[in-house]
């Protein structure tokens, strides 16, 4: 039997009838799951929801190549189900969320804890892996860090200066946004999506606008769909200058870091040109554009524009010039591609392993239909190359941005959407600056939020920052981490 | 007592259940742009080198006992500052179950710097305000 047959197919931005979707027996549903897997699939998305007394299993996967996403789900059950986690490592996390939510144990999962809720268990000491030996020393780190930057835990097991395995505990950021958004759209939902990780407003804010309108059934306007990857690009610019600044800061090369310090700030200013705010707050809205750009502010952002990008390419060929700072990236950090694969990483960090892996390119939607964004690869899988890639991609969403600012589609009027369709279930990926940004959502008989599942690509690539610190000095700890710049608030939800 | 941190004062910031969109403000005063040293303003590693704490988000629970802790390691006299709409009553996650819906559910705050995120300009503003600089600069 073709295994795609147990599962509804669709496109990215699209929604299904709940009841479309192939229902199977537990074990079945699990087989199916991993031979998809099997085939070369990815895990975009798994997660339970409660079915009366019991519990259903969800999972969406990506056939990257194909430009297809399929959705299939296990008949309701209770107790326990069996762990894809040690043939496929890809689904670890998300097996150890469904663990926490609803209690459903996945046997044989090899790292069974918590993720986000229960701190109680996930900083006690006992419950971290440690290595033995007289030569063996614990460094534990955080939640409070030595700068400005969110909180979470990291304990390394060392031996001398290298680095033999760091476990990563977060959760300190958690703040309730899945179960808040239930039995919604709230009034107050948007402003928590938009919370979700707050330089990754537009990122979130768009995969929200795109699963409500598959949700209503409705089309957003040329107009918004533009608006849209214009301050997805502007977002992605601003936190890609400021996170090769920053690296540039952690290997004592001062003039980039000082440089893009401020240019970083420029690129937000563009947002705020456009909305009124830094972060895009208010720019993405389900069904229609709140941002109306008459032409003379799009001239002005477009010659802005241009003059930042000039001074950021700038400032980052500083440090490309300066082969001392180049040689701190190359060769630390590394993470293998084949790695890279089995535990699922997305965005840039899974295209500095040589991954090709953009939604934008391989499931686009909105604006992303009709303009195209070249991809960024490369294939080192080290600082080097995240630093590298984020470089290209500067460069490549400098260019389309010049070119849209030269092409706005004409302003249409669109309805607020007011009502989603009962029993559906919508599927929508962005490629946020950090890579792909998964809203799957489910609406009940009367259309409301009856499950809202947010993956942030930091959840998929934490685990790689861990592997990344593998056998390597722990002074190199900063830059590794840099390199990745993770969530922990859009983690932690 | 302000007085006394009125050329120097040194903040720990303590980002507790935010977004980080707030943190990210707060950085930028360090940058070029702005230079915050130049008004002997610091952000510190150590709450032990602290004057008081510069607080985002809206205190998940999670956060709380670090969050305690670290006000608690700041020697008196000590102020607090709640940056952003979380920090002064929970943001857009006021009273949620996972939060305590503002530092002062927890700790005395000294001053309230309302936005979200504030602007950094709004940032300074409170921060000079707070030491009664703002007049002289002006
Ligand atoms: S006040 Fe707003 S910007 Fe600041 S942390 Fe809270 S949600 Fe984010």
């Amino acid at each position: 039997m073709n295994v795609l047959n147990s599962f509804a197919l669709l496109a990215n931005g699209e929604a299904l009838d709940w009841n479309q979707i192939p229902e199977y027996s537990l074990s079945d549903f699990i087989r199916n799951v991993s031979e998809e897997l099997e085939l070369g699939a990815r895990m975009v998305s798994f997660f339970a929801l409660p079915e009366g007394s019991e519990k259903r299993l969800v999972a969406v996967l990506a056939l990257d190549s194909s430009s297809v996403l399929c959705v299939s789900r296990s008949q309701p059950f209770s107790g326990s189900f069996p762990s894809l986690t040690p043939k496929y490592p890809e689904a670890h996390l998300f097996e150890r969320e469904i663990y926490e939510q609803y209690g459903l144990l996945p046997l044989g999962h090899p790292w069974l804890k918590p993720v986000r809720k229960n701190l109680n268990v996930i900083q006690d000491p006992k419950n971290f892996f440690s290595v033995e030996g007289a030569e063996i020393h614990e460094v534990s780190v955080g939640p409070v860090h030595a700068g400005v930057i969110e909180p979470g835990h990291f304990r390394f097991q060392c031996d001398g200066e290298e680095v033999l395995h760091l476990e990563i505990a977060l959760g300190y950021q958690h703040r309730g946004i899945e179960e808040a958004l239930l039995g919604g759209p709230h009034r107050l939902s948007v402003y928590q999506i938009e919370t979700i990780a707050g330089d990754t407003t537009i990122g979130h804010s768009s995969a929200y606008a795109q699963a409500l309108e598959a949700l209503a059934g409705v089309q957003a306007p040329l107009y918004a769909l533009w608006v849209r990857a214009i301050a997805l690009e502007l977002e992605r610019l601003a936190n890609h200058t400021g996170d090769l600044g920053a690296l540039a800061n952690d290997v004592a090369f001062i003039p980039t870091s000082s440089a893009c310090g401020k240019i970083r700030g420029d690129f937000l200013n563009l947002t705020a040109l456009l909305c009124g705010n830094r972060f895009g707050r208010g720019m993405v809205r389900p069904g229609f554009s709140p941002i109306d750009c008459e032409p003379k502010r799009l001239a002005l952002l477009s010659d802005r524009f241009e003059q930042t990008l000039r001074d950021a390419l700038q400032a980052v060929g500083w440090f490309w010039d300066s082969a001392s700072s180049r040689a701190r990236f190359e060769q630390v950090g590394s993470v293998e591609t084949s790695m890279a694969a089995k535990i699922g990483l997305v965005g840039l960090a899974a295209r500095s392993c040589g991954l090709v892996r953009d939604v934008r390119f391989d499931h686009p939607t909105g604006w992303y239909r009709f303009a195209q964004v070249p991809l960024a690869v490369w294939p080192d899988g080290d600082v080097f190359s995240r630093a590298k890639v984020r470089w290209l991609e500067m460069q490549h969403s400098g260019e389309f941005l010049k070119e849209q600012f030269n092409s706005p589609p004409e302003p249409e009027s669109a309805e607020k959407i007011t009502r989603l369709a009962p029993d559906k279930l919508a599927v929508s990926l962005i490629e946020g600056w950090r890579g792909e940004i998964c809203h799957v959502a489910l609406t009940d008989s009367e259309g409301r939020f009856r499950r809202y599942k947010v993956t942030d690509p930091s959840f998929h690539n934490w685990m790689g920052l861990a592997l990344a610190l593998r056998n390597q000095a722990i002074s190199d700890f900063p830059i590794c981490n840099k390199s990745f710049n993770l969530s922990y608030c859009g983690f932690d939800l | 007592m302000l007085k006394m941190f009125g050329r120097s004062l040194k903040l720990r910031q303590v980002s507790a259940g935010g977004c980080n969109a707030c943190e990210a403000d707060i950085n930028v005063l360090g940058t070029i742009g702005w230079d915050l040293g130049r008004f002997g303003i610091q952000y510190v590693a150590s709450p032990r080198h602290a004057d008081g704490l510069l607080v985002t988000g809206p205190v998940s629970k999670n956060m709380e006992l670090a969050l305690k802790k670290t006000y608690d390691a700041v020697s008196e006299p000590k102020i607090v500052i709640a940056v952003g709409a979380c920090a002064i009553s929970g943001g857009p996650f006021a009273n949620h179950e996972q939060v305590r819906s503002g530092v002062d559910a927890i700790l005395p705050v000294d001053l309230y710097i309302p936005g979200c995120p504030p602007h950094p300009l709004t940032i300074l503003d409170g921060l000079l305000r707070l030491l009664n600089r703002l007049d002289k600069q002006t």
